[in-house]
């Protein structure tokens, strides 16, 4: 097995509410580094992340599972969580350990409850956030559905991949704080 | 890349291109470069908001659909 130094290694935590695709999302990012030859689906209970018997059933991520993959060089561990409440001591556990935070957002619901704890928790460990809109190509899902209530006003903006801050440390629920 | 600021009040919002100021703001040497040149070049630009995301003054956002992932090679 390849061995790593410590700068080419990065553990990256995949966070949300539940059913937001994190771990369809971590199972395309596999594919997509070819860390797996084939694209695993969470209804058919083939992703990497989702083994057990009782996830694949009940297509829920129960308990945080890892995965990685090398992006340029770079062996990036996936943690993918739980985005069940009843879980959410295992999403704890992973954000304590991971480098980074990837905030998944499903564009039909919005920020969620699950989605705004573990936004505060990224927060208080200081962890470096990026946020993925999720689900863009459904039929009610859209940007102009999950945008900030404060941007609404701005509807003719393209809404490729871009980039937010705040000067003070921002609050993602609050910004977030899409219609619903 | 569009960015979206928020004002010092945390209510303020405006929109445009992700700036040079922007990147440069989280890296001494890049805001050096800044001054003297006035503007980054591409690769600069996104050390500087690399170095602004780990510093949690950037928010990256991706945005996916359900078969193909836009995650950007370039953070």
């Amino acid at each position: 097995m390849k061995v790593y130094d410590a700068p080419y290694i990065r553990n990256v935590a995949l966070v949300g509410h539940s059913g937001s695709r994190k771990t369809q999302l971590a199972s395309a990012m596999l594919f997509d580094a070819d860390a797996v030859n084939r694209l695993g689906r969470v209804d058919e209970g083939t992703t990497v992340t989702d083994f057990d018997g009782e996830e694949i059933a009940r297509r829920h991520t129960l308990s945080a599972s890892p995965a990685y993959a090398e992006w340029k060089k770079t062996k990036i561990n996936l943690i993918d969580t739980p985005g069940i409440a009843n879980f959410f001591s295992d999403t704890c556990c992973a954000l304590r350990v991971a480098d980074a935070a990837v905030v998944v957002v499903d564009a039909l619901h919005g920020a969620e409850v699950i989605t705004e704890k573990v936004w505060d928790e990224a927060a208080a460990l200081d962890l470096p956030c990026v946020v993925v809109l999720n689900r863009l190509d459904r039929e009610r899902g859209g940007v102009c559905n999950v945008r900030s209530s404060r941007c609404r006003a701005r509807s003719d903006e393209p809404w490729s991949p871009f980039s937010f801050r705040s000067a003070s440390r921002m609050n993602c629920a609050e910004s977030l704080t899409w219609s619903r | 890349m569009t960015a979206i600021t928020f004002g010092d009040d945390g209510r303020t919002v405006s929109i445009g291109e992700v700036s040079d100021e922007l990147a440069a703001e989280a890296d001494d040497r890049l805001m050096e470069q800044f001054f003297e040149a006035s503007t980054l070049t591409q690769e600069e630009l996104l050390v500087g908001l690399q170095a602004a995301t780990a510093a949690r003054r950037v928010f990256p956002l991706c945005v996916r659909r359900q078969r193909r992932t836009w995650v950007s090679s370039r953070f």
